[in-house]
């Protein structure tokens, strides 16, 4: 039974990062997947989605360090204490190296530091806070960031498309050490039949 | 950090080459045995002897033996 | 700082799944525009490695059926499972989440995919045994390794595997202590430019270009070799050093030195600079090459199998590339299980 809890962390703050642009669902534009089945207002109403975050520009990376940097000055932490960076996002910058590694550098941080990428998506921030949190429990790391969140995706399509559900956010939870902090707690599961319930087949429309 | 003992010590990283033709002014990447591996083993050689780390612009950037001697010697 | 250090947990087991599919190195005629086949082999030190259709799923699953069943562990019991890879079956599912399907664990497992590699198996011991330490988890599965890619691949250097750690929750078990780091100013040593959020996939993205005598579309990974060379010699044996000054311990009197399995110059150059004799330090690259997050375990359950199977050995393991990221862990295994090397046909 996946149920995990931990003493001695403390969350020290929360921010987030999202892009200037504002899509409105009650006004789409062009780049927008109109669903031919409601009317603008019927599908804000069905979905309680009445605008979004878009960039055809910024990656999850850009908008969750704007925000790591916002949060760790209004901390006043110093960048030499933070000794983690998990990142989770379906969206990193790259296949391959980590973003967690890029951010390090990009953040300014040492090169002491704890970096992993995790890859989740709706469960992802509870997942990636279970290991930061585990990382600090133990007061090894005493300072550790968590960030987390999708933006723009890996596939430039041949026609610029937004889904009128999704917007975009990169945000950052900084995690302390502090001796006493009551525990917090987990459960977590997985049903990997649904595999293909929301799924990227494959790479499609960039081959016209 | 004498320019002798570096031109030795690089000179060791060839086996086909005859230390005698590598010298100050040779251009090392247009010596005939020059590869990738004998790049490999003249990082090896500055990170052993001198406590140097080399790395690919490093190799790149320099044409002669003395403007590698020269590149460790400013990192020493 | 980040070291950790976890009481409590104990390496149970380890398996390895290979695709059966061999190439050997003396086959390939282009292998490189500097040598003859003969000559790299001599170089690198990989005569032939597995590759094929597989994909990470693939391997892993038969590799942890056979070491549950060895080690009689009930499927249901499994609260936790970590797989690292770089190329996982989708972009999107996570591959814990098909090989928790696929595996007939209960849904009452967490699970997760971690993105790295060279330093992956390392950095996702941590993961799991923090959660396993104070007892929250009890037994864990830490699956690493890359096979299939979403392009054709086929670099002379790299082999497909995926190995399958199994960690249980026992009172008392001696510790486990970690170092780990990051650069990122490195970001570009080891990298595939497309596919990701960065430089999206285009039409251009399946463009060859040529890079030192060799073709790579972007879709490819590519290294700055002597980048690498020069980190990997300078970097892991500091990590080394500095786990056992911060923990009070002496490197030199572990039993074996298991580094990632990129290149053996690089490899002999550090087991040198900690003093550790070749016979110490095995190498699983002549049979395998580099098996990215999966070297580390493969070089262990491979090489080192009849003595981690029938005593105490005390294993000094460091992990580090593409990242640039890193890892050292110092852990002890006794009498642990190992099946026979898995071979998958397609």
């Amino acid at each position: 039974m996946a149920f995990l809890e931990f003493k001695n962390v403390r969350i020290a703050g929360l921010a987030a990062g999202v892009p200037k642009n504002i899509a409105s669902n009650l006004h789409p534009t062009e780049y927008d997947k109109v669903s031919s089945d409601y009317s603008p207002e019927d599908f804000v109403k069905t979905t309680g989605v009445m605008e979004r975050r878009y960039s055809f520009d910024l990656t999850t990376s850009d908008l969750c360090y704007a925000a790591a940097e916002k949060l760790i000055a209004d901390l006043g932490w110093e960048k030499s204490e933070i000794e983690g960076i998990i990142f989770v996002s379906q969206t990193p910058d790259y296949i391959l190296p980590a973003t967690s590694c890029i951010l390090q550098d990009r953040l300014g941080l040492s090169k002491e530091c704890y970096t992993a990428d995790i890859s989740l998506g709706c469960s992802g921030w509870v997942y990636g806070l279970n290991i930061g949190v585990s990382l600090v429990s133990s007061g090894s790391l005493k300072k550790v960031l968590v960030l987390c969140g999708d933006a723009k995706g890996r596939v430039k399509t041949a026609v610029r498309r937004l889904n009128p559900l999704f917007g975009s956010a990169g945000t950052v939870t900084a995690l302390e050490y502090q001796e006493g902090v009551p525990a917090i707690q987990f459960h977590f599961g997985t049903d990997g039949s649904g595999f293909d319930a929301i799924i990227t087949p494959m790479v499609d429309h960039v081959i016209p | 950090m004498e320019l002798k003992d570096f031109i030795e010590n690089f000179a060791a990283q060839f086996d086909d080459t005859d230390a005698n033709e590598i010298k100050a002014e040779t251009v090392f990447k247009e010596l005939d045995e020059w590869s990738s591996l004998i790049a490999l083993s003249v990082i090896a050689m500055a990170d052993e002897e001198y406590e140097v780390t080399l790395k690919g612009d490093d190799i790149r950037n320099a044409n002669t033996v003395e403007d590698l001697f020269n590149n460790v010697k400013s990192k020493m | 700082m980040a070291f950790l250090s976890y009481r409590n947990v104990r390496v149970a087991g380890m398996s390895v799944g290979v695709p059966k599919h061999k190439i050997c190195n003396l086959d390939a005629a282009d292998i490189s525009k500097d040598y003859d086949a003969a000559s790299f082999i001599e170089v690198t030190g990989v005569k032939e490695r597995r590759i094929g259709e597989l994909t990470v799923s693939d391997l892993a699953i038969p590799a942890a059926n056979q070491l549950l069943d060895e080690l009689g562990w009930e499927k249901p019991s499994v609260d936790g499972l970590v797989v690292v890879t770089q190329h996982g079956d989708y972009i999107v599912p996570a591959t814990s989440c098909i090989i928790q399907e696929r595996l007939g664990l209960s849904k009452e497992c967490m699970a997760m995919d971690i993105s790295l590699g060279c330093s992956g198996w390392v950095y996702g011991l941590s993961s799991l045994v923090g959660m396993m330490s104070s007892g929250n988890l009890r037994r864990c599965l830490l699956i690493c390794g890359d096979a299939r890619r979403r392009v054709e691949f086929n670099d002379p250097l790299f082999g497909f595997a995926a190995t399958v750690t199994a960690l249980e929750y026992k009172e008392g078990a001696e510790n486990i202590c970690f170092h780990l780091g990051t650069d990122g100013s490195g970001y570009d040593a080891i990298i595939i430019p497309d596919g990701g959020a960065r430089n999206q996939i285009t039409p251009s993205s399946f463009i060859p270009q040529e890079i030192d005598g060799r073709e790579y579309t972007p879709l490819q990974s590519r290294m700055k070799g002597m980048d690498v060379f020069s980190f990997g010699i300078t970097t892991a044996p500091k990590s080394v050093k500095k786990l056992a000054e911060h923990f009070g311990f002496d490197y030199t009197s572990y039993d074996y030195l298991v580094l990632h399995q990129a290149n053996m110059k690089m490899n002999a150059m550090i087991a040198k600079k900690l003093k550790f004799l070749p016979e110490k330090v095995p190498s699983s690259m002549w049979n395998f090459g580099n098996t990215s997050s999966a070297s580390i375990p493969l070089t262990i359950a491979t090489q080192l199998r009849e003595c981690c199977t029938q005593g105490l050995v005390r294993l000094l393991c460091c992990g580090f590339g593409v990242g640039l990221s890193w890892g050292t862990v110092a852990l002890e295994v006794e009498n642990i299980i190992i099946p026979d090397l898995i071979e998958i046909e397609e």
